[in-house]
C-alpha cells in the first residue's frame, strides 16, 4: 500500500469503555463526540483490523477535536496500540499496549466547537510488534493527559474522528 | 472563618468546569487560572466573611444560622447579576 493511504478509521460510537476514567460519549449538534475531562486523564479504546495491504510501513493518526468549553490553552493527548493477533502474547484479561506511547501537545481552537487536529506517527517499531503482513486485529489507545503539565485548556476536549493512515 | 483545604478547592474547580462543560458555557482562561480564581475566591470569603456579618442588620444577624446567611448572600448575589435563569 502507497504511503499515505488511509488503513482504517474510527468514530466515537466505536468506543469500548474502559471499566474505570473512560471518555464520556456525548453529542454536539447531534455530532457524536467524547468528552475527555480536563481534570482526570481519561481513555478511549478502538478495536480496528490491520488491512492486508498494510506493508509493514509506519502509521500516522490524524485525530480532529474540539474544545467543550474552553477556547485557550493546550491539550496533551497520548495515543498506544495493542496487538491482538494470535502471533501476539496478549491475554484479553490484561491490557498489553506497547511501550511506545505518542504524544502529541496541540493548542486549542479560538472558539469552542471549532476544530483542531492532532497527530501521532508511530514508527514499524513502535506498533506493539503487530504483524508486518497486516492482517491482525488491533487496539488502538487515545488518553488525554489532563494532568500533564502542558494540559492547560479547561473544561472538556472532544475528541470527533480518527484516521490510521500509513506513513 | 478557615479557608477550603487544596482538595475541596480542586474538587471546586474541577466540578465548576464539568459544569460549565455540561453547559457548553465558554470558558476563556486556562485551568490554571480558573483555579487561582477558585482560590482567590475562598481566601477573599474567608478574609470578608466578618465584615459580611457586620453589614447585616442586628435583629437578622443573631436570628439567622450560619447556612440561611449563606443562602441570603447568593441569593441576592444571583438576583443582583441576573442569574436567575
Amino acid at each position: 500500500m502507497s504511503s499515505g493511504n488511509s488503513l482504517c478509521a474510527f468514530a466515537p460510537q466505536d468506543n469500548e469503555p474502559t471499566a474505570t476514567d473512560y471518555a464520556t460519549l456525548d453529542a454536539r449538534n447531534a455530532h457524536p463526540v467524547l468528552d475527555f475531562d480536563a481534570s482526570t486523564s481519561e481513555y478511549a479504546a478502538f478495536t480496528g483490523f490491520m488491512p492486508r495491504h498494510y506493508s509493514n510501513g509506519g502509521i500516522t493518526i490524524s485525530m480532529p477535536w474540539a474544545g467543550t468549553s474552553g477556547a485557550t490553552g493546550s491539550v496533551v493527548w497520548g495515543a498506544a496500540i495493542e496487538n491482538l493477533s494470535t502471533t501476539s502474547t496478549t491475554n484479553l484479561d490484561t491490557n498489553s499496549f506497547g511501550t511506545a506511547t505518542i504524544f502529541a501537545t496541540d493548542t486549542a481552537p479560538t472558539t469552542a466547537g471549532l476544530l483542531a487536529e492532532s497527530t501521532f506517527v508511530f514508527g514499524a517499531t513502535q506498533l506493539d510488534l503487530l504483524p508486518t503482513s497486516g492482517g491482525a486485529p488491533f487496539r488502538l489507545r487515545i488518553k488525554r493527559v489532563a494532568t500533564a503539565t502542558g494540559d492547560t485548556m479547561s473544561g472538556d476536549a472532544e475528541f470527533v474522528f480518527c484516521e490510521i493512515r500509513e506513513t | 472563618m478557615a479557608v477550603m483545604t487544596t482538595g475541596q478547592r480542586r474538587d471546586s474547580w474541577q466540578e465548576l468546569m464539568s459544569e460549565w462543560s455540561r453547559e457548553r458555557k465558554g470558558i476563556p482562561v486556562t485551568k490554571d487560572i480558573l483555579l487561582e480564581g477558585v482560590d482567590a475566591i475562598d481566601q477573599w470569603i474567608s478574609d470578608m466573611a466578618g465584615s459580611f456579618n457586620s453589614a447585616l442588620p442586628l435583629a437578622l444577624r443573631t436570628a439567622l444560622t450560619k447556612a440561611q446567611k449563606t443562602e441570603l448572600f447568593i441569593f441576592v448575589l444571583r438576583r443582583r447579576y441576573n442569574l436567575d435563569t
